[in-house]
């Protein structure tokens, strides 16, 4: 953060201002900007300062994340947007830390801003980039590519304008050449060369350090060849390869040749465990090179290679993507190069494969380094101005005095992320809301952002749809072409302007749009981009700033779900088109929608007593939140009260323990100990306790800090006599009790980990390898048989070397085997196979010791707390967060929040870490008074119904009340928005906001006004099918393009008539997909979509003529993108028979194929008294209700599709 | 796979432990050191460091083992890309002193170890000619034989006894001379470093030889000890624990000629230099050659492998009395390397580089003269003097 030198005249401050916050946030990549926004929701105001011209750091770089290959910059942009729009916070960019005064609560920090020189009238005309002469290296591209003096970082980049670099500019001292022609090009007039720095004074009461990192130059390791062969490149270089908006547009080539590889070589550790530079585990090497290996392979290089020494998948979802890349063919090889030859066409790299014991001198195309990650540039001059102290590494100290890695050796100074060591997003991010927990803490009072005030547009009269095309910078524009869409779109009914733009999100366009939408006084809005589960709540923003209300803002997913999968530019370009069609059709029935307000009660609970669960009560109280904590056993401490020596570092358990049951007692939090949640109802803000102790709370927020359990040891090794065996826990008190007797000890890894669902345990490694030293510094021998040796935290590497030097014995066995498969313990010895000497080892041995992986506590338990609160769990059983990277500490259920091993295994660091992460976002929405909901509530029109009460059935919330014959009522707080019951209603009495009848009819309409036998309309869940829709794209699997995609919020929202409206439309197949049963987002309602397909299925079975192949349904969850890009091949196949069959020619002596909707009730219907000349279905078509109640189907059950069981409910009704 | 298992044993892991101090505890046995190793580029068998020393504490080495550990140069290529900065030099020969304890040691080594035990050097000379060199010098050269001085040079057995080396010792002493050095040498007295003895893996002989070489030393007073060779240098500096300071000539030299005491005339021509392995890695002397080189006017022309990632000549480890039975040698390899760079001679600063590289460039037909850099430095004494000597 150090000043550049401060000689030119502009550098030098001449603007003084002071500034009034809470919290200074300094480092504006995601951990700075998530501590920003955390504290900003929860009323903080807040000052974030960044060095670079734009925030989102290093993230903003990388093309994907893994293990969830989401486009990373997709995913941050929106939190970019959002900490620039965010009134509580004032963004400094350019700016520097120069000095910091004071203490804890009253801190005053100098910060040196440097001018932009281009002022905020600037409307991104490009005007001055293309006249400006001078060019550089594109730091954002790693240098990769070249832009101008006047530049943006980089397209999504916030704040948006455009920065002056002078020191490229030909016009600032010591140039000193008259360059004005970017002024003169510059129509709004908004560049200033007469700008000049600003000193801001900025009050806060504590300060958050998110510096990030860099990475170490690989030139310093001489003999990998950086620098000296253009094709040795850092993995920060290959993942801007990899980036469709980088230096090759997303293509992968040989700087060299400019072709594209045959093979690739990933290097991991390059300077990371290292004594020769970087001693420490860099931590996410592994996991992103094997993530730049899955992109490789999906690149179409046939040949990729990791060079490896321990794979360290350590977090959840590691170990099945790395499976997932070994699955897919990439080669993983043991060993770390000792040269590579530069002095041909292609590197040399010559290492041993030490597995095989081979040595290979091997040619790559490619080869990919991973060098360490090392303090970002200037820390150390940052740490000086901000008093605290820096370790041997040059990262800030975590004193740890509190468990977490968030306290610095300076009160009142707190770190996040990378700033105290290597950390991935997910750590990163979770640590973030844990410094905003603290700073919170120092927070007096609250400051709430004033509502926007704009004018608001009135929709009521004739729809006036706008409507946006995005290029996604090549994304969409490579494969879709764009002009063609957006010129056939603006002759679209009710569309009155349409428009392309490059990336609809970035921040100045989003400015532009709001403007576009006064200007033209749009009452409807369409934009054709990306997922409206990533970025609807952006664009909502862009319509709300313009007064318009943001449920008339309609997404069609045009580069997921069309552009990232399809090849043929022509059928993309069509495709485009009919969804563009689809969303203007379906906005033209949008009506304006208000959240609704619900009272917060201002109390908080959280479920179990643990480390994570004490650490998150005890932050919710100090925030100032009346707070329960709820402990099954009579005392507090879950694991850690048979713990005493925390590894790494050694720090004492029971002091931790004792320290914290001081703070509860002083933060006055109310424990519940030897209390079980019994019941658990309500939803956000308003949650209904019950438990067992007979008492009942009235909460706003809960946090699930349940914990995990033990794994079963092996049968195997279960009853052993000599030696004896236990668990790594039995080992604990043992040894804290001084009572170990035994000469040799073998401990045994992953032991009930890495095994099949069952990934890393994540705290065993580091634990094994502490526990081990400590037997051998009290002189007993001591061997480690492990898999991998995965001490990735914070100074667990040093221990494991300093435990090999102090005599501890390292060995590998099979990391593919269970350890009962691989390991036999009999007869005083453990015998296995040494995978790096290739022979059989015995270990004579008087005690063995199983570090013990960690299991889902409660998973497969009726009626535990999660599933009452319909918390999803994972494959491995442990809860499922709102957002694998961003959204850690969060379920996404709303009011729900998550800490410690409940969501993964995790030592006691990185529990605390997310426990304070979980507590500050529970204390944000509890700050609150009172919380939105979306107002996707049903409504019953009491007029049309009838009191049949099969909404009431179906509903899994309870939510409908009403008796037979009775109009029935919607509970508003209750209803959840599935739309279950309007699907069921056989009056069509019930509608469903956003998703309307005539809405989804619409787009039916839409999607086959051309050519409808040759398209599949596919109903598309939000949660899972839809999400797993968009992961195909994410995945860019390839498949037909004859899908059109309607979503709904759940499966159980398709009525029956919806296919058959379809069906009659021509459509040459229907797909109904959801969420797998079991894991419904609104807890059983997709088992009704079933239903309905079960008895559609059977009635079109006995449907002469009809192929009923041609309705299917699939579960696809939003993990899926593969089972969602061949369920897809495999309708067009169906498509495509039907076609052959001449159902086509049919459809078309039907009129059904000339593009416009055939009328008649034809083809699909008929049959065994379905639905007939009386049905109705057929004749609802933009009407949506039935108004003579004598027109209802007098046999519901053979003309619609009722489920048994509702059906039954009726008639015994 | 042997298919038997083995039995790890305290003791024998102990043992080894303690031999390599530590060394092969630390490894995790990553291969770095197997693929750095400079075998692996000749016969495509390079040494497995990592998998000798778990070998022998697991007690699996046998004489395969041996032959292996003995087959290592030394040359420390290995230990420059070791992440876990294991001393796999000190790791090898504390193996060594198990194989030699075990009689698995070449007899050839052997032989060469009686040498030095009844002979004082390895080369079956005769202890009363060691001096004879001293024959060479020309008589306006005065040498101080035995006797109090600053600095004591230490000439070394293969100078003091292979005719076609000779000239090196006579070079070091004139040019010392040349900058107004104060020293001696032992001539006859002069008994082996005992580098030969440490690298057969003979510890207690070796201790024998290093405390009367060190008190022999001390009598002189001398407060530099000065070598032609960079394993004597080596073997004084870590294993004799001398207060003297050790330096091989060319650091001395390279001081003399910064500090002006040492003026060296101007030559026209081109070398290349081959960095030994004991200089370059093992002291880290790698810029003193060359700052002489730019002292005497010569232009350097590098081979691809130098300075600290010098390729050895295969003469370390004791491999000079080793037989190689590979096609291409270490030396013939260099040479060609050398003859590549076009430059006139080929220069080195060690015995055991000289005598390989001179018999590589003949054996690869190489039209390059091979030379001690002593011996250009004293052309370049001699074109200052204007030859007035």
């Amino acid at each position: 953060m150090s000043a550049e030198p401060e000689t030119a005249a502009w550098t030098a401050p001449a603007t003084h201002e002071v500034i009034d916050a809470d919290v200074l946030v300094v480092g504006g990549g995601i951990a700075g900007i998530q501590s920003s926004l955390d504290l900003a929701d929860a009323g903080a105001r807040v000052v974030l300062v960044e060095k670079e011209p734009a925030i989102g750091g290093k993230m903003a770089a990388l093309d994907k994340n893994f293990p969830t290959l989401d486009c990373s910059i997709c995913i941050e942009a929106p939190k970019l947007s959002e900490v620039i729009q965010h009134d509580n916070i004032e963004v400094l960019t350019l700016a520097t830390l120069e000095g910091l005064d004071g203490e804890v609560g009253q801190f005053t920090a100098r910060v040196h801003q440097r001018p932009r020189f281009v002022s905020d009238e600037c409307t991104r005309c490009d005007d001055c980039v293309q006249a400006c002469p001078q060019v550089t290296e594109n730091e954002f591209d790693e240098g990769m590519a070249s832009r101008k003096a006047i530049y943006t970082p980089y397209e999504q980049a916030e704040p948006g304008a455009y920065v002056l670099d002078m020191d490229t500019c030909l016009n600032t001292p010591p140039n000193n050449m008259p360059c004005d022609r970017c002024v003169r090009a510059c129509v709004p007039d908004c560049i200033d060369f007469d700008l000049t720095a600003t000193e801001y004074a900025v009050n806060v009461s504590t300060v958050i350090a998110s510096t990030g990192f860099d990475l170490l130059n690989p030139q310093v390791v001489e003999e990998y060849g950086y620098g000296d062969h253009p094709d040795v490149l850092t993995s920060l270089e290959y993942e801007r390869l990899l980036d469709a908006a980088g230096p090759t547009e997303g293509h992968i080539l040989r700087p060299s040749t400019g072709e594209a590889p045959d093979n690739v070589l990933f290097v991991l550790c390059v300077g990371s465990r290292d004594q020769r530079h970087c001693d420490y585990c860099s931590r996410v090497c592994c996991m992103y090179s094997t993530k730049q290996a899955i992109q490789t392979m999906g690149h179409g290089v046939p040949d990729v290679t990791t060079l490896y020494m321990d794979i360290r998948a350590y977090g959840k979802g590691f170990d099945a993507f790395y499976e997932r890349a070994r699955d897919e063919g990439a080669e993983y090889r043991r060993g770390r190069p000792a040269a590579v030859d530069t002095s041909g066409p292609s590197p040399v790299v010559r290492f041993e494969d030490t597995e095989r014991g081979e040595l290979v001198e091997e040619a790559f195309d490619l080869v990919v380094l991973a060098p360490a990650i090392i303090p970002s540039d200037g820390t150390e001059a940052l740490a000086a101005v901000l008093g605290v102290e820096l370790d041997d590494d040059g990262f800030l100290v975590s004193t740890e005095a509190d468990g977490d890695m968030i306290g610095t050796t300076r009160p009142g100074v707190y770190a996040a992320g990378c700033a105290t060591g290597p950390k991935d997003i997910p750590d990163s991010v979770a640590e973030a809301s844990g410094a905003a927990a603290k700073a919170l803490e120092h927070v007096r009072e609250r400051t709430w952002p004033e509502p926007i005030d704009v004018p608001p547009i009135d929709p009521s009269g004739e729809e006036r749809v706008g409507v946006v095309v995005c290029d996604c910078g090549t994304n969409i524009a490579d494969t879709v072409d764009v002009p063609a869409v957006v010129e056939w779109a603006a002759e679209l009914p009710d569309v009155v302007y349409a428009e392309e733009v490059m990336f609809a999100c970035a921040g100045n366009t989003q400015d532009h749009l709001t403007e576009m939408v006064i200007e033209h006084s749009l009452n409807r809005l369409v934009v054709a981009s990306c997922s409206p589960k990533t970025h609807g709540p952006t664009f909502e923003g862009v319509v709300a700033r313009a007064g318009l209300n943001e449920y008339l803002l309609e997404m069609a997913n045009i580069r997921n779900h069309d552009s990232w999968v399809h090849d043929d530019r022509e059928a993309a370009t069509a495709k485009a088109k009919d969804m563009v069609k689809m969303a203007v059709d379906k906005a033209a029935f949008l009506t304006p929608l208000e959240r609704i307000t619900q009272p917060i009660t201002q109390r908080a609970l959280v479920v179990g007593g643990g480390i994570a669960g004490m650490t998150a009560a005890i932050s919710l109280a100090q925030q100032g939140n009346e707070t329960h904590l709820v402990e099954r056993e009579a005392e507090l401490g879950g694991v850690l009260r048979d713990l005493h020596t925390l590894h790494p570092g050694g720090r004492d358990a029971q002091a931790l323990l004792e320290a914290r049951l001081a703070e509860l007692d002083a933060a006055g939090v109310h424990v519940h100990a030897g209390a079980e949640v019994e019941n658990v109802s309500g939803f956000i803000g308003n949650f209904a306790v019950d438990l067992s102790t007979d008492e009942t709370l009235d909460v706003g927020a809960i946090v699930l800090a349940t914990g995990a359990d033990l794994a079963d040891a092996p049968e195997a090794f279960d009853g052993v006599a000599s030696p004896e065996v236990v668990t790594n826990l039995e080992l604990e008190g043992r040894l804290a009790a001084g009572e170990v007797d035994a000469e040799t000890v073998t401990f045994l890894g992953c032991v009930g980990s890495r095994d099949g669902e069952q990934g890393c345990s994540r705290y065993c490694c580091q634990s094994m390898v502490g526990q081990a030293a400590q037997l051998a510094a009290e002189g007993v021998r001591v061997n480690v048989v492990a898999k991998d040796v995965r001490t990735f935290t914070r100074a667990a590497e040093e221990a494991y070397r300093d435990a090999a030097a102090d005599g501890v014995r390292f060995f590998r066995y099979d990391a593919e085997a269970t350890p009962e498969e691989a390991i036999t313990i009999a007869d005083g010895e453990v015998v296995f196979e040494d995978r790096t000497l290739g022979e059989t080892v015995a270990l004579p041995s008087d005690l063995v010791v199983m570090a013990m992986g960690l299991r889902a506590t409660d998973a497969g338990v009726e009626g535990n707390v999660a599933q009452q609160l319909k918390v999803s769990r994972d494959e491995a059983g442990f809860l499922l967060e709102r957002h694998p990277k961003l959204g850690p500490t969060e379920a996404s259920v709303g009011g729900v929040f998550m800490a410690g091993s409940a969501q993964s295994p995790k030592d006691v660091r990185d529990a605390t870490d997310q426990a304070l992460g979980a507590a500050a976002k529970a204390g944000g929405l509890l700050a609150k008074d009172t919380v939105e909901q979306e107002p996707l509530v049903a409504q019953i029109d009491a007029e049309a119904c009838t009191g049949c009460t099969r909404c009431a059935i179906v509903c899994p919330y309870n939510a409908i009340e009403g008796s037979v014959q009775e109009v029935h009522e919607v509970i508003e707080a209750a209803c959840m928005g599935c739309g279950t019951c309007a699907a069921e209603c056989p009056v069509d009495a019930i509608t469903m906001p956003g998703f309307t009848d005539e809405q989804i009819r619409a787009q039916i309409d839409a999607a086959l006004e051309t050519n409808p036998e040759e398209k599949v309309i596919t109903f598309a869940c939000n949660w899972c099918s839809y999400a797993g829709a968009d992961q195909a794209g994410i995945e860019k699997r390839t498949y037909p393009p004859s899908a059109r995609i309607i979503r709904t919020m759940c499966s159980g929202r398709v009525d029956a008539d919806f296919v058959d409206y379809a069906f009659e439309r021509g459509a040459g197949a229907v797909l109904l997909s959801g969420c797998h049963i079991g894991d419904c987002h609104y807890i059983d309602a997709n088992t009704y979509a079933q239903k309905r397909y079960e008895r559609k299925r059977a009635k079109l079975e006995r449907d002469e003529g009809f192929d009923e192949e041609r309705l299917q349904l699939e579960w696809i969850s939003a993990a899926e993108g593969r089972k969602f890009a061949e369920k897809m091949t495999e309708m067009d196949d169906i498509v495509n028979r039907y076609l052959a069959s001449g159902g086509a020619a049919e459809a078309v002596a039907d009129g059904g194929s000339s593009g416009e909707p055939r009328t008649d009730g034809g083809e699909p219907h008929g049959g065994d008294g379905g639905c007939s000349s009386d049905c109705t279905c057929g004749s609802k078509a933009g009407d949506g209700r039935l108004d003579d109640a004598s027109d209802r189907p007098t046999d519901a059950g053979a003309g619609h599709d009722w489920p048994n069981d509702a059906a039954a409910g009726g008639d015994g009704a | 796979m042997s298919g038997s298992v083995l039995r790890l044993d305290d003791a024998t892991w102990d043992r080894v432990d303690e031999l390599t101090g530590g060394a092969a505890s630390v490894c995790f046995q990553c291969g770095t050191c197997t693929a750095t190793c400079p075998w692996g580029r000749f016969d495509g068998e390079p040494l497995s460091v990592r998998r000798l020393m778990r070998r022998a504490q697991l007690g699996l080495d046998g004489d395969d083992d041996a032959d292996e550990l003995y087959r290592c140069l030394t040359c420390r290529a290995c230990e420059a890309g070791c992440p876990r900065g294991v001393d796999i030099v000190d790791a090898m020969l504390g193996l060594r002193q198990a194989a030699f304890a075990e009689g698995r040691a070449p007899g050839r080594l052997e032989q060469a170890l009686w040498g030095v035990y009844e002979d004082s050097n390895p080369w079956d000379g005769v202890t009363s000619e060691r001096g004879d060199w001293l024959d060479d010098v020309p008589d306006d050269v005065d040498v101080q034989v035995g006797g109090e001085a600053d600095v004591l040079y230490y000439v070394g057995c293969a100078p003091s006894y292979d005719p076609a080396l000779r000239e090196v010792p006579v070079a070091i002493v004139r040019l010392l001379d040349a900058a107004g050095v104060d020293f001696a040498v032992l001539g006859n007295d002069e008994v082996c470093c005992g580098d030969v003895v440490k690298q057969a893996g003979e510890p207690d002989f070796f201790a024998e030889l290093a405390e009367s070489n060190a008190a022999q030393f001390t009598a002189t007073g001398a407060t530099t000890i000065v070598t032609s060779s960079p394993h004597c240098a080596e073997t004084f500096a870590a294993d004799y624990g001398l207060d003297a300071e050790v330096v091989h000539y060319t650091e001395l030299l390279a001081n003399l000629v910064e500090a002006g005491d040492l003026e060296l005339g101007t030559l026209d021509r081109s070398v290349t230099f081959h960095d030994p392995c004991y200089l370059a890695r093992g002291a880290g002397v790698i810029d003193a050659p060359r700052r002489l080189l730019e002292a005497a006017g010569v232009e350097l022309r590098e081979m691809a492998e130098h300075g600290a990632r010098t390729l050895c000549c295969g003469g370390g480890g004791g491999n000079m009395w080793l037989e190689s039975e590979l096609d291409e040698r270490f030396a013939d390899r260099r040479a060609t390397q050398a003859e590549a760079t076009s430059a006139d001679a080929l220069l080195t600063a060690c015995p055991y580089c000289v005598q390989n590289l001179r018999d590589g460039t003949k054996k690869v037909g190489a039209d390059l003269p091979v030379d001690d850099l002593a011996v250009l430095l004293v052309e370049a004494l001699e074109a200052a003097d204007g030859g007035a000597r």
